[in-house]
């Protein structure tokens, strides 16, 4: 556990150096989002309606402009290897790297989110569940973003690449997350879209880092 | 179990024993599609709701069948090529790949095309058609990665990684998928289920679907045979045969 | 014989063994059923001209990357068997100097000591003294050379209480002065029975103590 909290303690005294290379895809967020009713309308039923999809995809897609950070600086200056290197489970690496990713990325997310759902005019009555869903989801979004960054990051060309092997299976998270929300607006249960996302993400959290650990073995070879 | 697996695996010998399956699947191939498509085509009844547009689901449902059982194979062999390092396993990865996203496109395609009769549009997002259309994208994933590298075994390493994570997330995004076209549908479309099917209709849709097993067992076969032959071009054995050839 | 007191043997002496190992690049083949074996107290220098496979060979042996074929063992187990012991004991600087340039000089000898804690109770001062960089302690690492930067990777050679060393280049852009300090850290490690592999354009200058070279 000492790794963990090391390499934690490591990585956010990073990102916090670099906080406005971070700040980046949290502006891409913010813009993305108010794209939509210039391009669509500025409606007020459709954009409410519309709140929650938007909100989620443009979620989906900062996280993943965000995702390069978890490894590749590490991998360009030899750190990686060195972190690679250390005697203890790799597992502890790799869920301290992406941890902190979530805590630099993630978190500031759900923090943006519901202010920018207020431009699309998304019912506040449901503002709480399109926290919880943040707070659920974007863990996983972190965890399965880490095996495609993992798996391309020998490649010169691998952040674009690693966002087509991702976005597929975000799938899921897309649609429990924006169904969960539309219940809470329509004021039905929500509970069990809570304990699917909820059950999605200890599953993801206890499989994915084996499936970086050997993506990592694959870039170094 | 593991010399087993290293014999039957080792480019050289695979080369060998293959050969004959490929010719003798071919022959089945062929015959199970002349026997199926006739059944199915012509001597089938006549659909007493649909005409004679339902036809088309003897070639897409088993193309819907074969594109997660191609899926499959894929990963399975990814876990061969990744735990014992066989080389032909991961030549295994690529072409199904490419094999199993073409049997996707023809059943999407194949889906279109009956959808237009059927619900007057070309595309309506129905559960089984969203769930071929994101396997779609994901072997499109698995071809990108593995063409990426330079070097083919780290490639099909790296897309045996790629499949294997895609294999638990598949009924994830399966069910999530039907889940979500259920709240979504309206009543009016159309379901497909039909609890029972008639004999006639439903022997030549059990052939084809064996017939399209077959196919895809000869099309892996006679593809993993040749680029085996690439891959290991500057070995004896293969210079060898070259020269019986010529 | 105890199982005890053949332990302690061990530990004393150390051995590093490789066989028949093979590695490919793309489909060419960079060395075929090499054979070495290095014990306490030993230097191995690698030689051989761009392309040869020593940058792969050093990789292999720690363990980053796996030869296509071959074993290498460590006191007569497996590496790949034995990795988190045999990471105990190894220290591998490569060509990337693995220093973050948004950190500064202290703050980069802190995460060494941090993540390769070490019996000796020297300070980050200290530490700093002996590359030479003491007066640039709070100096960004993004604004340091890169003969600076080199030194600072080779920080952990001077706080090290790993038995194998695997250094690739240790003496690229370094200044003739700080080679003369790396090859007396080198010869006192050696001296204290620990092993180093080590690949170099240059010269090297270990002393008396043991050491053969390696050509590829």
């Amino acid at each position: 556990m000492q790794l963990f909290y090391s390499i934690l303690y490591r990585d956010l005294m990073l990102a916090i150096r670099r906080r406005r290379e971070l700040a980046n895809p949290l502006v891409f967020f913010v813009i993305v989002v108010s794209l939509f009713p210039l391009g669509v309308s500025p409606d007020q039923d459709l954009l409410s309606k519309m709140a929650p999809g938007v909100i989620w995809v443009t979620a989906l897609l900062a996280t993943l402009m965000s995702m390069d950070a978890m490894f590749r600086s590490d991998y360009d200056d030899g750190s990686l290897e060195q972190l690679l290197l250390l005697p203890g489970p790799k597992i502890l690496l790799i869920g301290a790297k992406i941890t902190a990713h979530w805590l630099s990325i993630g978190l500031p997310l759900i923090v943006l989110a519901p202010i920018m759902s207020l431009l699309l005019y998304f019912p506040t009555h449901a503002m709480g569940s399109l926290i919880i869903t943040l707070l659920i989801s974007t863990p996983i979004l972190s965890l399965l973003g880490s095996v495609g960054i993992a798996l391309t990051l020998s490649l010169r060309s691998g952040g674009i690449l690693s966002s087509l092997l991702i976005l597929p299976f975000y799938i899921p998270v897309l649609i429990f997350s924006t169904m969960a929300i539309n219940a809470s607006v329509n004021s039905l249960p929500v509970s069990g879209y809570y304990a699917l996302l909820g059950a999605f993400l200890i599953v993801s959290a206890l499989l994915i880092p084996f499936a970086v650990v050997a993506a990592l073995k694959v870039s170094y070879n | 179990m593991m010399q087993f697996i290293h014999k039957y695996g080792s480019p050289k010998y695979f080369y060998q024993w293959s050969k004959g399956w490929q010719r003798w699947l071919t022959v089945i191939t062929l015959l199970l599609l002349g026997y199926g498509l006739y059944q199915g085509l012509f001597v089938a009844p006549t659909d007493y709701q649909q005409g004679e547009s339902y036809r088309i689901i003897f070639i897409h449902v088993p193309a819907a069948w074969m594109s997660m059982f191609v899926y499959m194979s894929m990963a399975v062999s990814g876990i061969v090529a990744l735990v014992w390092r066989i080389k032909v396993a991961e030549i295994v990865i690529g072409e199904c790949a490419v094999i199993g996203a073409s049997f996707t496109a023809l059943a999407l395609i194949t889906g279109m095309l009956w959808g237009k009769p059927m619900w007057g549009t070309y595309w309506v997002w129905d559960a089984r058609l969203t769930s071929e259309l994101v396997l779609l994208f994901l072997y499109f994933g698995v071809i990108a990665l593995h063409s990426a590298f330079e070097n083919p075994r780290t490639g099909a390493r790296a897309a045996a990684i790629l499949a294997i994570v895609g294999i638990i997330n598949i009924p994830i995004i399966k069910y999530s998928v039907e889940w979500w076209s259920t709240l979504h549908q309206p009543a009016t479309v159309a379901k497909f289920d039909k609890p029972s099917m008639h004999m006639s209709m439903l022997i030549p849709l059990l052939v084809m679907a064996f017939a399209f097993k077959t196919y895809f067992l000869a099309l892996l076969f006679s593809r993993t045979r040749s680029e085996v032959l690439a891959r290991e071009k500057n070995t004896s054995w293969v210079k060898e045969i070259m020269e019986q050839e010529s | 014989m105890s199982a005890i007191h053949q332990q302690s043997v061990i530990q004393d002496n150390c051995q590093l063994v490789a066989k028949t190992l093979t590695c490919e690049r793309g489909s060419r083949i960079l060395f075929e059923n090499l054979e070495f074996s290095l014990s306490s107290g030993q230097a191995m220098i690698i030689q051989g001209s761009n392309g040869a496979g020593k940058t792969s060979l050093l990789r292999i042996i720690t363990g980053l990357s796996q030869p296509v074929g071959g074993i290498i063992s460590w006191n007569q187990q497996n590496i790949e068997k034995i990795a988190e012991e045999f990471q105990k004991q190894l220290l591998y600087i490569g060509h990337l100097a693995a220093v973050k340039t948004e950190l500064t000089v202290r703050e980069n000898l802190q995460l060494l000591k941090r993540f390769w804690p070490s019996d000796t109770e020297g300070s980050i001062a200290d530490l700093a003294d002996s590359i030479g960089l003491h007066q640039r302690l709070s100096v960004s690492c993004s604004r340091l050379s890169a003969g600076q930067l080199r030194r600072v990777s080779l920080a952990r050679l001077f706080i090290s209480t790993q038995k194998l060393w695997i250094l690739d280049e240790p003496l690229m852009a370094l200044d003739v002065d700080f080679i003369g300090v790396v090859e007396k850290c080198l010869q006192n490690h050696l001296k204290s029975r620990g092993m180093a592999i080590l690949t170099t354009h240059r010269g090297i200058d270990l002393g008396e103590q043991a050491s053969f070279i390696f050509d590829l």
